[in-house]
């Protein structure tokens, strides 16, 4: 600056009404924040308070006859922020007297929209494995119009009715016979290895920036076929399988899972789980189970709205076929056979300084019980999901099952998001789970599946 | 401040032709940082929070990639705007009902018989006031307040210098404040 910068310097307005070239605006930006210049700063918060005022109160005037709206600014400091997050581009540099409003929420306020939060436990001394649950009473689902939500993409499947988008199928009842099965992945099981050549190429969810779609239908269906196929060609076969059959959802849903009840609805109930991801210690892994839990069949809906703790997040699986016409949109519901469940996981990457109990995500559930010739009854909740720092390791047996096995899907489909995940990670996750537990028999016909596969790398 | 319709082709070829982040958010901030902090009050009802919004909105758009979203800026503002306002209510209301025409571009910002009673009553309060400025400091302060124009334009438009201008703006701002009752900042 050429002549020291007082509190009647024409250049303090200047920079207040943002009308200074910038970096001149970033020199007295030094100067306000370098020392004790409180004056200063009293001055540039005054002119843009008059600033606001007079734009309001104008700008009113003339709207009243047809004129345009208020030109209301940005202030000189949220104005500074915007250009100093180049240097250092987090959500952090949000400078806001209402920060802490709403970037650093507090656990709970709920209100007329009551919610069930959830709260995983913070403290070390705490035994982490299982969360602490609050539940109140929910009210209503969120009422996300569809256009509001990225619904997730489906390989379309002949075996399913699905009609349109919106309306309900019977999805769940369909794939959980064998045939239909068999079809979900494309590939008959007794179809000779030249059928393999034919298949379409599997293509990978992205990343799905946060601030562009921060609310998608939570996707509630998919076959099983891809572990049957999979644990086929790695025990008959003694091979392993082309990586375009292997489809990570139908894979972890191929298993039951037994779930803690941290939302409970009329019909349904949901577990979550929200762990450091396996691959990536950086990110997060929300691991969600629904579960019909009512003595008939129910549709079930399910949304995931994530908060501005998260920078980016992915669907795990759920691939897209690479032919575009063999892609549809999931349905909006689907019908839930009794004591069916789904379970879907996200891989999040949060924002860089995440704090302990701030808001990651929300789900919302709505079901409806359903006799064969009418609606009976529709129940809905919403569960907050808070941040805890905790290890994979931490999570209960059947999630971190549900975890290795995501971890190995991923790794013999070939994934591009699985960092270095290699089959040595497969094996220590094994060594680890079957330390610290008893598997199942299920699980541990699949720890088997996973054993070969990995000798068979050898 | 209206673009005339050369200006706005004018602004979209300077548009295709930016190559930096830099340059992309001064143009955003240039042409999108009022409107957006209109639109997002019409959907938060609170000046503070509609421009920690905007300003929120603005800190994404340096971490895009200038290529593939200047082609669709302003789509690409108003979406993510909304997005960040929209997660401001849920945070504070913990939930909204969607209405698509709430998130209209062009909603009517009619206001209510009594709110437009009171709002008249202040203009006319100011103008009072501004009253007892200079000609020049009042016209200046009309044209920045009122129209919405640059230094720039009020220098074109008055046949000022740019100094001059700063100058009065400056000088008429502070004899404002000394004047104006404190109820009505």
């Amino acid at each position: 600056m050429k002549n020291k910068l007082t509190d009647n310097d024409p250049r303090l307005t200047a920079y207040a009404l943002g009308e200074l070239p910038r970096e001149e605006a970033e020199k007295i930006s030094d100067i306000l924040a370098a020392g004790q210049n409180i004056a200063l700063k009293k001055e540039v918060e005054s002119i843009d308070s008059l600033s606001v005022m007079l734009s309001q109160t104008l700008g009113s005037s003339v709207m009243e006859v047809g004129g345009a709206e208020p030109q209301i600014k940005l202030s000189a400091r949220q104005r500074d922020a915007i250009f100093r997050s180049a240097k250092a581009p987090t959500v952090n540099d949000v400078s806001s007297a209402n920060q802490s409003r709403w970037l650093r929420p507090v656990l709970v306020t709920l209100g007329a929209a009551a919610l069930v939060t959830f709260s995983f436990m913070l403290l070390d001394n705490v035994d982490s494995n299982e969360p602490s649950v609050a539940q109140l009473p929910g009210v209503s689902f969120s009422e996300l119009s569809e256009n509001e939500l990225h619904a997730p993409i489906l390989p379309s499947r002949e075996a399913w009715d699905v009609s349109s988008r919106g309306n309900a199928t019977s999805v769940s009842n369909q794939v959980s016979e064998a045939n239909q099965l068999l079809i979900s992945s494309g590939v008959a099981m007794d179809d000779s290895k030249s059928s393999l050549s034919n298949l379409t190429k599997l293509v990978e969810n992205d990343w799905v920036n946060r601030a562009e779609s921060s609310t998608i239908r939570m996707p509630m269906v998919c076959g099983k076929a891809s572990w049957n196929w999979v644990s086929q060609s790695i025990l008959k076969n003694t091979e392993l399988p082309n990586e375009n059959v292997v489809r990570v959802e139908e894979i972890i849903n191929a298993f039951k899972y037994e779930i803690s009840t941290d939302l409970d609805l009329k019909h349904a109930s949901a577990g979550v789980d929200l762990v450091r991801c396996p691959w990536n210690n950086d990110n997060l892994i929300a691991i969600i189970v629904v579960e019909n839990k009512h003595q008939d069949n129910i549709q079930i809906e399910a949304a995931v709205s994530f908060t501005n703790t998260v920078n980016k997040y992915r669907v795990i699986g759920y691939s897209k076929s690479e032919n575009q016409d063999e892609n549809l949109i999931a349905p909006d519901k689907v019908t839930m056979a009794k004591d069916a469940s789904h379970i879907v996981m996200y891989e999040i990457v949060p924002e860089q300084l995440i704090e302990n109990a701030a808001d990651v995500l929300s789900i919302d559930i709505r079901t409806t019980a359903m006799s064969p010739d009418k609606i009976l009854e529709q129940d809905s909740k919403t569960l907050d999901m808070q941040f805890s720092e905790r290890d994979w390791r931490k999570a209960s047996q059947d999630m971190q099952f549900a975890l290795i096995m995501a971890s190995w899907s991923q790794v013999i489909s070939g994934s591009e998001y699985d960092n270095t995940m290699d089959y040595l990670s497969i094996q220590e996750m094994l060594t680890s789970f079957e330390g610290d537990f008893t598997p199942n028999e299920e699980q541990l016909k699949a720890i088997n599946v996973l054993k070969k596969s990995i000798d068979l790398i050898r | 401040m209206m673009n005339s319709p050369m200006d706005k082709a004018m602004d979209e070829d300077n548009l295709m032709t930016i190559s930096t982040a830099d340059d992309l958010v001064e143009y955003a901030l240039k042409e999108y940082e009022s409107p957006l902090i209109g639109y997002a009050m019409n959907i938060l009802k609170d000046l503070d929070r509609a421009r920690d919004v905007v300003q929120d909105t603005f800190i994404r758009l340096y971490k895009q990639d200038v290529e593939k979203v200047k082609g669709g800026l302003k789509t690409w503002l108003y979406t993510v705007c909304r997005n960040r306002a929209l997660d401001v209510l849920r945070k504070e209301k913990r939930m909204v009902v969607v209405d698509d025409e709430m998130f209209s571009y062009t909603e009517s910002k009619e206001l209510s018989p009594d709110a437009a009673v009171d709002q008249q009553e202040r203009a006319n309060q100011l103008m009072d006031y501004l009253g007892h400025l200079t000609d020049n400091q009042k016209q200046v302060i009309i044209l920045k307040f009122q129209k919405g124009m640059s230094y720039d334009e009020i220098s074109k438009e008055t046949g000022l210098t740019n100094g001059n201008v700063g100058f009065l703006l400056h000088n008429g701002l502070k004899r404002l404040r000394e004047i104006l009752p404190k109820d009505l900042i």
